[in-house]
């Protein structure tokens, strides 16, 4: 087994480990096997090499996150959950493409280069949402009117990509 | 949905719902994946700079032997930290060894060789492009590009060398060559005798004829020519598809490409016609390069059903020269009898080269069930008759089982003395 497998499993349930543990602690005793049932079922997925299962085990996490921080649980365990199953769904896709090289490949190499990127991309994440955790700001009505001036231009972008896929 | 737009929707989600909501939360939520968008907007690689070149370690092969295939890969571009290669290879060859994917990093400048080897079937496969997809390690940006390098494969039928074929057209071209031309010259078969000439060599004298008459006769000599030979490849599909799959056009094949090589090897001028839902001609012509046309030919020669050449009766005489040589390759059936003996009787030397199909359906039918025995003697007594019927029009008839080499049933067959020839019918 190659070390992304072993890494993307890892992430898997710590992701899962997370939310079961924050849902837990609310005494959310039902969702907490859902999700735990949900985190299995995403490995079991992996295992079997379904493709698509990663993409909707992300979703599955990103939407249990956001649910539980909006239903006050804490949100480290939930940004950690939200960050395993990122991890998961990269390493998924990372084995993937290593699936489609040669056997003379150097595919360690390639390995070794994603595994370092995207560690660092993690850690960085981890890091500022932390740092965005403890720095507690009230947002303000332009910092709103901007957000709201992003969220529109990505709408637009969205729309427009959908558009282009219709034709 | 990409990469990118999958992260991108989940990040704009969760800022729609930190509007919403007026809950700083979520945002916090959407740092780790705008980090990781981000992360994979400063790798995203440029544009694709690759000279691609493929090698084949031979062009022309034979089926099922292994022609192994070299693609070289030099990136003029900057440096690309996934890229993905796949020779798109034609769906009929199988790959053998190596692969024709390859996952790798390619610095600038940097040189990746991509080796495999192929084999497959009777045909011509084009090798047309390498598909290449280049992404940043996090694959969030990328693209996909195809490179043109065209590179053609000929997987020829099974060349069998045969000896001479005797042959007899009426009219033979002016080279010299080995088919008697029926007129008198230099050669070495005996002609005639007629009065002697100022100059004949007296080894030419014919003794008995000048005792007898009290004056001098030479002996004449047939002389030899090349000659026009037009092959006729059947490639119906109801006269050449059998049941459970089977097949006799790749003997029709085997034959023709042994046939055309035999005629040419004697001098002569030949052209190929496919007859199968489509006419496929290869002008006529001689030599080597011919023999390469024709064999490139045959490699694409496919089965095909059409209205229009169902029977024999369509085949275009206006491409053969008059009283020339046809040699028709067909399994044969009742309905070309007719076609065939018209084709005599327009003044053109046939010759009719079947693959035996009773004998082909019995290699794979069970043999000793009574059924299958009294059905293969029905059709075998019919397919006597309509070669006997052929045999007395004048067409010259070679029934190959094709259990046997080729080969050997020519070399049997057509290698007899052809009495009925030489009367010049």
């Amino acid at each position: 087994m190659s070390v992304t497998t072993i890494v993307m499993y890892a992430s898997i349930v710590v992701g899962t480990g997370a939310l079961f543990w924050g849902y837990s602690l609310a005494s959310l005793d039902g969702p907490a096997r859902w999700l735990l049932a949900a985190g299995a079922a995403w490995l079991f997925a992996q295992w079997q090499r379904l493709h698509w299962a990663a993409s909707l085990g992300l979703l599955v996490f990103v939407g249990a996150a956001a649910y539980g921080l909006w239903a006050g649980l804490p949100a480290s365990l939930m940004t950690l959950a939200a960050v395993g199953g990122l991890l998961g769904w990269d390493l998924a896709g990372v084995s993937h493409r290593l699936r489609l090289a040669s056997s003379t490949d150097d595919v360690k190499k390639i390995e070794q280069m994603h595994m370092a990127r995207v560690a660092v991309v993690s850690a960085l994440g981890l890091v500022l949402a932390g740092v965005a955790s403890v720095i507690r700001i009230r947002l303000s009505f332009e910092l709103a009117v901007a957000l709201v001036l992003l969220a529109g231009i990505g709408l637009t972008q969205v729309v427009s990509w959908l558009q282009r896929r219709g034709e | 949905m990409s990469r990118f737009n999958f992260l991108g929707l989940i990040v704009y989600t969760l800022l729609i719902a930190t509007l919403f909501t007026l809950r700083g939360e979520f945002l916090i939520l959407a740092i780790p994946f705008a980090v990781y968008l981000m992360a994979g907007f400063l790798f995203a690689p440029g544009e694709v700079q690759l000279e691609v070149s493929r090698h084949l370690s031979a062009e022309r092969a034979t089926p099922d032997t292994s022609v192994e295939v070299t693609v070289t890969v030099t990136n003029l571009g900057a440096a690309l930290e996934e890229a993905q290669f796949e020779d798109v290879v034609p769906s009929q060859l199988k790959v053998l060894d190596g692969s024709p994917r390859s996952l790798v990093t390619l610095p600038k400048g940097g040189v990746h060789t991509l080796t495999y080897s192929v084999s497959g079937p009777r045909g011509g496969y084009a090798f047309e492009s390498l598909k290449v997809k280049v992404n940043d390690h996090l694959a969030v940006a990328g693209s996909e590009v195809q490179f043109k390098s065209a590179n053609q494969l000929f997987i020829f039928p099974p060349l069998t060398h045969l000896r001479h074929i005797p042959i007899r057209p009426r009219r033979t071209r002016v080279y010299a060559g080995s088919i008697p031309a029926r007129a008198g010259g230099a050669g070495s078969e005996f002609f005639g005798v007629r009065d002697y000439q100022p100059g004949d060599s007296p080894r030419s004298i014919n003794w008995h004829a000048s005792a007898r008459h009290e004056e001098l006769y030479s002996n004449e000599f047939q002389q030899e020519r090349v000659s026009d030979v037009g092959i006729v490849l059947d490639g119906r599909l109801r006269t050449n598809a059998f049941g459970r799959g089977h097949s006799l056009f790749e003997y029709s094949v085997m034959a023709a490409a042994a046939l055309a090589d035999a005629f040419l090897t004697q001098g002569n001028r030949v052209g190929l016609l496919l007859y199968a839902n489509y006419l496929g001609w290869t002008l006529p012509a001689y030599g080597k390069v011919q023999r390469e046309r024709i064999l490139q030919a045959l490699a694409r020669a496919k089965t095909g059903d059409s209205q229009v050449f169902s029977a024999l009766e369509h085949i275009p005489t206006r491409l053969f020269p008059p009283e020339s040589q046809i040699v028709v390759v067909s399994p044969l059936t009742e309905d070309d009898v007719a076609p065939l003996v018209q084709l005599r009787g327009l003044g053109y030397q046939v010759m009719a080269v079947s693959p035996d199909p009773i004998s082909f359906e019995m290699s794979y039918l069970p043999a000793k069930d009574p059924s299958v025995q009294m059905a293969s003697r029905v059709v075998r007594m019919e397919r006597g008759l309509l070669l006997r019927k052929l045999q007395h029009s004048g067409v010259q008839t070679l029934n190959w089982d094709v259990s046997q080499p080729f080969d050997q049933v020519v070399a049997r067959q057509l290698h007899r003395p052809l009495g009925w020839l030489r009367t010049g019918r």
